[in-house]
């Protein structure tokens, strides 16, 4: 048994622990808005948070993140609430097809925990996700209307992790 | 209505199904086809108490309402653009809770895209031919999304439906309140009176379903739109904010199973052995289901599926024939050099023009073979059951195909098929390949769904390529730099027979494939005299329909070379083009706004530079600058403005998004795109071979539309085959270098 928070609930699984994460995810527990694109770490479909901090689901097993805090897109904000991300997002029309976009908006989200009002070149630096719809126009925006969303008013949904953003997007 | 699948016995088409020709023939009595109703105009209860009023809209009691778009979403908005449309006549919130829009899951030939098929408006329609082509395809059950034709076909069809329900539903709201019909005030999905009463959709539609539908309608003059125009959020966003949208890797129907499949790693090749080892005692495994050219094995994980399937020991035999991409290269231009044409086209002596002009140009480009790389990979869930009737879920561009894909695996009985949102297609999903082994690996499992899910790498190496091709272009300049001939000839595999033996099992002739010259057809550029010839040839790999097919490479042939006779005319590109264009015509027009938009003023130089590409393509036109700075081999994307006319636009922001998406699928091509075929066998696989444009070498895109009255053309393609000719364009004006062959990273080039 290995034992994991995801999205506030605690879940002991009788899986192997070299699953990758994705799949406990995905076909475990039925958590479908992580995707699968490449499975290799280099298009950030699988994005999700690590006790804060983005990781690709895909290129971490399960054994590595027992008893870690797990947050996928689905547990980003409470049911029938949205981040100011997804607002932003929202406000911006980003997705088309959609299908990177769960990644895009958890690895947003972990860089405006760590860097509240990013540049276009820190953005650049930190988001390093595959879109081939090529919505990187808008998703730039969006995060810059995020971080004033941010800013206008609440602390953000998503507790900041103390260390650096420069992780948010391993080769 | 009843389903008919398509067959070869009636199914006869000239060329090619997806992308567009002529129906040739059929099969079917003329008095048949009478009853066929391709309008979509009926009423009918269903047996959960819903209404559907026409095919494209079903009201249920509790005022839920469901617009049917049968186009796949692939993230082009169709579902948004289309819902606009009967919205804007039927007085809906498109965005409201109640609102659904989704694919239908039944094929009415009102759905079938005959527009496609017969490549034209249906507002141009008319005559016995047309009354003949619309049934055909109709019963054909031709639903099918692609060539930008979902909002061409779709345009008056779909507002005519809102229309022809509104009339409907406001007789039995005057029955319903008693009152006469002029009292009635349209609301959101409800009427009201001035004196209070009220009454929703969901509570009158039974009623209204009782009625005849009108004959004729009138449909909403358009300076009184509230939706078409305007830019309606997309219906679909919140959703995919969520993460609670449905791909075809997201179903997740009670009892399903996940297959991993392991193709024949070189086109053609077959199992020759299998060595199971102990893999099927691994945790979790169902089965393992050994197919002609694939092995896949089904698990209750896909992970389990997939570590196992790569455990088994397989030895494939030698396919027939070696395809081989370098190798078909040097044959296409074997035969331009031996003017070995399927076809040629001339207007005036265009050897005369050569002969007398002041200065030719001569050259050669060339472009590769390219994988389609939709961020979901191909898949397709296919439960088989025990009574040989079938479901498919997939996110797929013809449930038509689809279906025949099922019922050539096994003696399906009845399949229906449920069409899902789709991660990307770009052409791949117009595909049957990934339906076939879905729905062989079900029969292998009957009674249990089974989801199938390539990988990364097989999706890369799955074929249905954009094909390699080269081009000769040709140009005679008089001593004022005047184009005195302008030639273009194209060789090319032919991409129709290919598609059409693969996924329909019919020949058609190679040596007729339109989409060879589309794009050169009817070029735009004024010469005395001008040619265009094809080169067609057999394909050795299987190659298909990718996001803006022909114009992909044709778009850069002529608008680079355009460039290259402008230098050599000593021209400002945009005057040169000016020069040649008819004055008052559409691409003189984006040129113009282009020019305009982008601040041109010629040439750069000292590192920076500016590119300028226009190309008309699915009904629209485009122009784009792109602005770029080098240094060394060094390229960075400044900079990209664009100039569309797009006829009338419906949603300015879906328009913006695809130019802005469809211009970086044509970058990502231009400087990364390339599948090498070495014997037999894709080269590239996951995205650190097959490499994507990111975020940080991607240019903010700015888009101009042009106001335009016009029927709408195509939006999810025609921003991609400017991009090339504009960044070769814009990197020989800061360096002085041409780039004739694609990708430039071949050249050394990177982003910065
Ligand atoms: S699927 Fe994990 S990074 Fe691509
Ligand atoms: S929205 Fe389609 S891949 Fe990003």
């Amino acid at each position: 048994m290995i034992s994991l928070t995801i999205n506030g609930t605690r879940h002991e699984l009788d899986v192997e622990g070299e699953m990758p994460l994705l799949w406990v995810l995905r076909d475990e527990l039925g958590l479908t808005g992580t995707k699968y694109s490449c499975g290799i770490g280099r298009c950030g479909a699988c994005t999700v948070l690590v006790d804060g901090e983005a990781k690709r689901a895909c290129t971490i097993v399960l054994e590595d993140v027992a008893d870690s805090e797990v947050t996928t897109i689905e547990g980003l904000a409470p049911a029938g609430t949205w981040t100011a991300v997804q607002e932003a997002w929202i406000a911006e029309q980003v997705p088309q097809c959609g299908y990177c976009q769960p990644g895009l908006i958890v690895a947003a989200t972990r860089l405006l925990a760590a860097n509240p009002r990013p540049s276009d070149a820190e953005i650049d630096a930190a988001i390093d996700n595959i879109c081939r719809c090529g919505t990187y126009d808008r998703v730039r925006r969006a995060i810059h209307r995020a971080a004033e969303m941010q800013a206008a008013s609440a602390p953000p949904a998503v507790p900041a992790p103390a260390a650096p953003a420069s992780e948010g997007a391993p080769q | 209505m009843t389903k008919r699948s398509l067959t070869r016995r009636v199914f006869l088409i000239g060329s090619a199904a997806i992308g567009g020709t002529a129906v040739a023939g059929l099969g079917i009595g003329v008095g048949y086809l009478a009853m066929v109703d391709v309008d979509g105009h009926g009423a009918r209860v269903l047996g959960d108490g819903s209404v559907d009023l026409t095919a494209w809209i079903n009201i249920s009691p509790d005022n839920t309402i469901t617009i049917y778009v049968p186009f796949l979403e692939m993230g082009q908005g169709t579902h948004t653009g289309l819902a606009q449309l009967v919205g804007e006549e039927l007085g809906l919130d498109i965005n409201a809770d109640n609102i659904r829009v989704v694919h239908p899951s039944e094929d009415l030939a009102a759905f079938a895209n005959w527009t496609m098929i017969l490549d034209e408006r249906p507002e141009r329609l008319s005559g016995p031919l047309q009354w003949l082509g619309k049934r055909v395809v109709g019963a054909l059950g031709v639903v099918a999304t692609g060539g930008s034709t979902a909002m061409v076909a779709s345009f008056t069809a779909m507002r005519e439906a809102g229309a022809i329900a509104r009339e409907m539903l406001t007789e039995a709201a005057a029955a319903e309140l008693g009152v006469h019909r002029d009292r009635l005030m349209l609301g959101y999905a409800g009427f009201g009176t001035a004196d209070g009463k009220e009454v929703k959709f969901g509570e009158i539609a039974a009623r209204a379903a009782k009625l005849a539908p009108p004959a004729t309608v009138t449909l909403k003059d358009p300076a009184k739109w509230e939706l078409i125009g305007k830019p309606v959020p997309r219906v679909d966003v919140p959703a995919k904010v969520a993460g609670t949208a449905v791909f075809g890797t997201d179903v997740r129907p009670e009892g399903l199973l996940f297959a991993a499949l392991r193709r024949a790693p070189q086109f053609g090749a077959k199992v020759a052995s299998l060595s199971e080892g102990d893999v099927r005692k691994r945790r979790g495994i169902v089965e393992i289901v050994r197919m002609d050219d694939a092995v896949a094995v089904v698990a209750d994980n896909s992970w389990r599926a997939r570590e196992a399937v790569d455990a088994l020991e397989i030895t494939w035999g030698a396919p027939a024939v070696l395809s081989d991409s370098a190798a078909l290269v040097a044959d296409l231009k074997a035969r331009l050099k031996a003017k070995a044409f399927t076809r040629e086209e001339k207007e005036g002596d265009f050897d005369r023009a050569l002969g007398g002009s002041m200065q030719m140009i001569n050259e050669v480009y060339e472009t590769p073979f390219l994988a389609h790389a939709a961020m979901e990979p191909m898949n397709a869930t296919v439960l088989w059951r025990a009574d040989d009737t079938v479901e498919v879920r997939v996110p797929t561009q013809s449930s038509m195909l689809t279906r025949s894909a099922v019922e050539g695996v096994g003696p399906a009985k009845r399949v229906d098929v449920h069409v899902t949102l789709a991660g990307g297609g770009f052409g791949r999903r117009a595909e049957t390949d990934f339906v076939s082994y879905a729905a062989r690996v079900a029969l292998a499992v009957k009674g249990r769904p089974v989801q199938t899910l390539w990988s990364r790498e097989e999706d890369t190496r799955g074929g249905a390529y954009r094909p390699a091709s080269v081009a000769m272009m040709t140009a005679a300049l008089d001593g004022r730099g005047q184009l005195e001939g302008l030639s273009a000839i194209i060789a090319a595999p032919s991409l129709s027979s290919s598609f059409m033996a693969r996924n329909v099992g019919l020949s058609s002739d190679p040596a007729s494939d339109r989409v060879t010259l589309e794009g050169i057809v009817g070029f735009p550029y004024l010469a005395k005299a001008r040619r265009i010839a094809a080169v067609d040839t057999e394909s050795p790999a299987p190659i298909g329909y990718w996001r803006s097919v022909g114009h992909s490479h044709n778009g850069f042939y002529m608008e680079a070379f355009i460039d290259e006779c402008a230098a050599a005319a000593g021209i400002d590109p945009a005057e040169f083009r000016r020069m040649h264009l008819a004055e008052g015509s559409r691409h003189a027009r984006v040129l113009e706004k282009l020019v305009a938009a982008s601040g041109w003023s010629g040439r750069g130089g000292n590192g920076r530079g500016r590119g300028l590409a226009l190309h008309e393509s699915f009904r629209s036109v485009v122009g784009a600058v792109v602005d770029v700075s080098v240094s060394g081999t060094t390229v960075k994307l400044e900079k990209v403005t664009i100039a569309a006319d797009c006829g009338r636009i419906i949603n300015p922001q879906l328009v913006e998004a695809q130019m802005q998406g469809g211009f970086v699928f044509g970058l990502t091509a231009a400087i990364y795109g390339k599948i090498d075929i070495v014997a037999g066998a894709a080269q590239q696989g996951n995205f650190d071979s097959y490499r994507m444009l990111r975020l940080a070498e991607a240019p903010p895109i700015e888009v101009h539309l042009l106001d335009s009255e016009d029927l709408p053309g195509g939006v999810g393609e025609p921003g991609t085959p400017v991009a090339a000719p504009a960044l070769v364009a814009a990197i020989f004006s800061a360096t002085g270098e041409r780039l004739r062959k694609l990708p430039i990273a071949e050249a050394g080039y990177t982003i910065g």
